[in-house]
Order: structure tokens, then sequence, then C-alpha cells
């Protein structure tokens, strides 16, 4: 392709604006407002003076003043939301989830009026009212700010939806606390627009965090064409479908303009997607010729309204593997996903240490035995276990792209560990690989394991965990790989 | 021009840049798509260049200088947190400009061309969108010529656009 071929596909993609005449007079306009005050010599004194304030205040601020910063609890006279805030979420018929509030602020002769919340792992979402704008916010939960893309979107008019991609994190209790900042306001459209409206807003929601569901089994493993793909996650929470995805083989450039996973119904038709985002499995200064082609492909799709089977598809690398997904009504989400105590319990003797300690001597087994996958015969055993009030899913499964499973023998696997909820393992803690020897895969299957696992980025990559010891379990009907 | 002291500089200020001005609005309409972000970015663009004109050396090119702060300015744009919950408004507008756009190859090469890295994004952007030389791509970035070729050939690879031209050749 030539110089002027890559100009003209270019220059369609990028699309022509034609130069606004009136630039030189706006900015010429602008030249001559007043600076802003940091950027003003003679207003020094006056930010020492602010500062030295400031300063005070927060020094002897919580002696002199009962916390002033908005603490928000559910509000019960909260009107139920408009049916079209909630369908900008994905969440018609489902507004008994979202926690009604009524925190208002006013701004000069502007008033802004928060009007509920909703939080599940997959986002976090502020339903606003007022005549201020749109409002620019930044949410921490206990562990810090959660970064992740955010949009604003209009449901019912007057009404703002700040849709954060991504769900907080627990407090020890199980609900989420956020801590809310909003500085500043995009002024509704009309004339006038384009200025930010500043703001100083601080206020505090404790919110429920909604429950997603397994609608596949995970970790699973695959090959498509060249690549390895490893789908981490594939849940439902009340508002969307998500999935996790690792592609060894290549890195996030290699994945093309449209990511290779779609959500697709029973007749082939993509479902909406809300957002996605690709990016290296390692922090980019650990990056090596092996991570280099390696990335993690999160997507997620508005929940269909109707319960069928769907297909998460993917595609690449000149080839295109499906797999059948069951996803429920919205409303049907409670109680649907397999309990750890629904499996038989069985005699284990492993031991985990570093960042989880435990002695496991009975555990309750979901995955047993050999079987095979689009990638080959595999041997998968997983259990769930319990440490003091939580139950845990353990899982390792040979590696098909080192060696076949082919009878009792020590293989190399991936081990995985999540935490289990209230409708299933849903949040991925550590992994990394092991050594799984299997002594018997005839009922009851035995063998022994050692395994150095890796904190994912939820909980930190320094975080380790290593499990040694033996396992036993038996193949059933309910129990996978086979 | 004694610089940035006296009122009515602004002025004289101005009509040093104006002949810029065109490329430099084009310049953040590639980077930030919108049209009335790119107003925004060239506007703040041009308070920072001329609160900083100290600092330009006479004799210097003028064009170079004023598009790196543009640039730097777009992407401040794009790294402020609430860059995203602004672009969220427009999605909309956006999607309707994507679905306008009768060539799903166009759609997916402006997608592509989104998802590249700030500096990659700005090597095509300002060889093939503002028609720079590879000097003068070189000396916006603040880097030789060669380096401007080699990373606007890296960004063509990943839109999978295979120039003829390699950079070692």
């Amino acid at each position: 392709m030539n110089d002027a071929e890559i100009r003209e596909r270019l220059r369609a993609a990028v699309g022509e604006q034609s130069y606004p005449a009136d630039l030189s007079a706006r900015a010429e306009t602008r030249l001559k407002q007043p600076p802003d005050p940091e950027q003003h010599p003679r207003a020094l004194g006056l930010v020492a003076a602010i500062l030295a304030i400031a300063i005070v205040a927060v020094l002897f601020g919580p002696r002199l003043l009962a916390n002033r910063n908005t603490v928000a609890s559910p509000s019960p006279a909260a009107a139920q939301l408009p049916d079209a805030d909630l369908a900008v979420v994905g969440l018609t018929g489902q507004g008994d989830l979202v926690t009604p509030l009524q925190i208002t602020k006013q701004f000069g002769n502007s008033q802004m009026t928060v009007i509920g919340a909703y939080a599940d792992p997959a986002r976090t979402v502020l339903f606003f009212r007022g005549n201020a704008g749109s409002p620019m916010v930044s949410i921490n939960d206990d562990y810090g700010f959660i970064n992740a893309s955010s949009s604003g979107n209009g449901g019912a008019p007057g009404d703002y939806v700040v849709i954060l991609d991504a769900g907080p994190r627990p407090g020890a209790d199980g609900t989420a606390h956020l801590k809310v900042s909003v500085t500043g306001f995009m002024p509704p459209a009309g004339p006038g627009s384009g200025s930010l409206g500043q703001a100083s807003w601080t206020f505090s929601v404790q919110l429920p965090l909604q429950q997603s569901i397994l609608i596949a089994a995970v970790p699973q493993r695959f090959l498509l064409g060249a690549w390895t793909v490893t789908l981490e996650v594939a849940d439902a929470t009340p508002s969307v479908v998500r999935a996790q995805v690792l592609i060894d083989g290549a890195g996030p450039g290699d994945l093309g303009a449209n990511y290779p996973v779609t959500l697709v119904d029973s007749a082939g038709k993509p479902l909406q997607q809300t957002s996605a985002s690709a990016g290296v499995t390692v922090p980019k200064g650990q990056l090596n010729s092996s991570s280099y082609k390696s990335s993690r492909l999160y997507a997620a799709w508005k929940r269909p309204a109707a319960a069928g089977t769907y297909q998460l598809r993917f595609e690449g690398s000149g080839a295109v593997v499906k797999i059948p997904v069951n996803i429920p009504a919205p409303n049907a989400n409670a109680g649907t996903g397999p309990s750890p105590t629904d499996f038989p319990a069985a005699d284990e003797s492993l031991t985990l240490s570093g960042s989880l300690t435990a002695n496991i001597t009975t555990a309750r087994p979901s995955s047993c035995g050999f079987g095979s996958g689009p990638n080959g015969a595999l041997f998968d055993f997983g259990t769930y276990f319990q440490v003091g009030d939580t139950w845990y899913l353990i899982d390792f499964f040979t590696d098909t792209s080192v060696k076949q499973y082919s009878g009792p023998g020590t293989y190399e696997a991936i081990g995985s560990l999540y935490s289990v909820g209230s409708n299933g393992p849903t949040n991925l803690l550590f992994k990394g690989t092991a050594q799984l020897t299997v002594t018997s895969d005839r009922r009851p299957d035995a063998g022994s394991v050692s395994a150095t696992l890796n904190g994912v980025e939820v909980i930190g990559s320094q975080s380790r965990l290593t499990v040694s010891g033996g396992w036993t379990c038996t193949p059933g009907p309910s129990l996978g790989p086979g | 021009m004694e610089r940035n002291t006296a009122a009515g500089d602004e002025r004289e200020f101005l009509q040093l840049v104006e002949p810029v001005l065109p490329l430099a609005h084009r310049l953040a309409v590639g980077l930030l798509r919108s049209p009335s972000d790119a107003d925004d970015a060239v506007q703040s663009a041009l308070l920072s260049a001329w609160r900083n004109f100290g600092r330009f050396r006479p004799g210097s090119d003028l064009k170079p200088w004023l598009l790196t702060i543009v640039a730097n300015e777009c992407r401040r744009q794009r790294r402020s947190p609430w860059w995203s919950v602004i672009k969220g408004q427009g999605e909309s507008a956006e999607r309707s400009f994507e679905s306008g756009m009768t060539d799903p190859a166009v759609a997916d090469l402006r997608r592509a061309l989104y998802r590249l890295p700030h500096d990659q994004r700005l090597v095509v952007i300002l060889r093939y969108y503002l028609d720079l030389t590879f000097d003068e791509v070189g000396q916006t970035l603040g880097i030789s010529t060669k380096a401007a070729k080699s990373r606007t050939y890296r960004a063509l690879e990943r839109l999978r656009l295979s120039p003829e031209v390699r950079p070692d050749e």
C-alpha cells in the first residue's frame, strides 16, 4: 500500500471537519481573560492564606464539626426510578436492585440530587437528577480508586446515569462502601455549552453488591487457530454478561480492530456490547518475549431480557470456537448457581500456605476425572473447600499444550483459586502452574499436587499461595469435566 | 515581539500563530475525534503557548512548537479521568458517525486507530492527516527523522496498513 492509499484510507476513517472561522477570535477572548489564580503571582499570597486555612481546617475541623461529607443511606421515601433510567443500565424491571438515595447539593443556581445507586461485580452505577449538567465523578471503595472506564448517559429527561465499567470490591461486612467525588459538570447542551462547571462535592454510599451467576465452566482452555485461549470468567450480573479471556499467542495489538469474542443469540445475532478492553498480562516493565504475545481481554454485553441458550463466539487466528452458555432471565438470578454443599464430600490432605493458610481434610470436589475438550484430553480436579465462613474453589487441570492426558502419571497443570459467593465462584484470586500427579483415575480417583499460585490483579501480584498434598474425588454425573 | 508582558500582545501573538491554527485544529480533531473537544483543546493549548511564549526560541519554526503543545493538550484531555465520562455523552453521535460509514473496513480502521497508544496515533495523524514530512513529524515529537519513520511504520503495522517503504530502506 503506498502513501497516497494510506492517506486516503486514514482520512476516510478520521473524517473531515471544517476549521471554525471564529476560533482565533474565541482564542483571543480567552487569552484576554484574567489568568487563573494559581498562575498569577499577585495571587500567591491569597493562595497561601487559603492553604493555611485548609490546613487548620484539616487539623481541627474534625474536632469542631461532625462529618460534613454526606453519608448516604437508602432513602425509603425516594421514588422508584423512571424506566428510562433503568433501561440505560439494562435493569428494566429490576428497579428493586437499585438503592434509592436522596442526596441534594446546590451549586449556585443549579441543583443536583443523587437519586439512586447500583453495583454488581461488573458495574458501578450512579443516578443523578438536576439542572447542573452531566456530573464528572471519581469513585473510591475501601481499597482505593476504582480504575475503570466510565460513561455518562442520559436516561429520563433531567437525569444523568454514570456507569463505571467495574464493580466495587466488597468491604469487611460484604457491602460496598463508596466514596464518590463530583468535581464538575458538563453543562446541558445548548448555548454556552462546552465549558465545565466546577464542583467540589463528596458523599459516601453504602451499597449491597448484587451477585453474578456463572454461565459457563471456568477456567476453560482451548485452541483458537494458533492462539491458546483460556476463558477465565464467564458470568451474568443482573445488568450485563461478561467474559474475561486470556489469549496466549497474541498481544493486544494482534487482536485486531474487532475483539475476537462476541456474545450471540441462537440465530447468530450479536448482542449489544457495553464495554471491551484488552491489555497486556503483566506490567509493561516486565514484558518479555513470551508475555508480549499474551493478552487479557475483558468484554461485557447488555444482559438479554429473554432466558435462553446463547453462544460466546471466539473468532481469530483463522479459527472459530463457539461455547454455548445458558443465561436465565435477569430476574431469575437468585439461587440459580450450584452451592458447594450440592457436591458430595471427600477426604483430602491438602495444605495451603502463603497468603491463605489452611489444612484441608474434607472438601467438596466439583470436577473429577478425565475428559476431552476442544484441545484434547485432560484431567481435571477441582474442589470447593471452606476456611472459616468463606468458601473457595481450587481447580487443577492438565495443560494439554504440554502433554495430552493419557493415564496416571505426573502432568504440568494450570491451577486457579476462586472465592465463592452465593452464586458460585466468580472471583479469580490466584492462578499459576502446578504439578498434578494422578495415581488413580478409576473410582475413587486419587493423586497429589504441588503448586505455586500468584495473586491476580484484584489482590495484588505479590501475593503467593502454595498448595501441596494429596487429593481424592469420585467422578459423578454432576461433576466435570466428563 | 516583547513577550507576554504588555496588553495587546495577545493579538500580535495570535497573528503569529494564526497560519498554524488550521493545522493545530486538524491535529486536535484527529486526536480527539470531536470538533468541540478539539476547539477546547486548541484554545487551551493557545493559552498554554501564550504563557510559555518566553521559552520559544526566536528564529525556530513555530509550527512544530505549537503542534507539540496542542498534542500535549489533547493527551492531557484524554488522560483526564473525566474524558471518558464526557466522551460517553457523545457516544451515540460517535456511533451514528460510524454507522454512517458505508464501508465496514473504514469503520474498523477508525476503531483501530483510536485504540492505538497516543504516541503511535499521533505520528499517524501528523504524517497522514496533516501531511507533515517525517522531518516535521520528528521535530514535533522531539525525535529523530528515522525514529519518526520507525514509529510511523510500527503504527501502520498495527493498523494492518503495510507501507511499501520499510523504515530501514
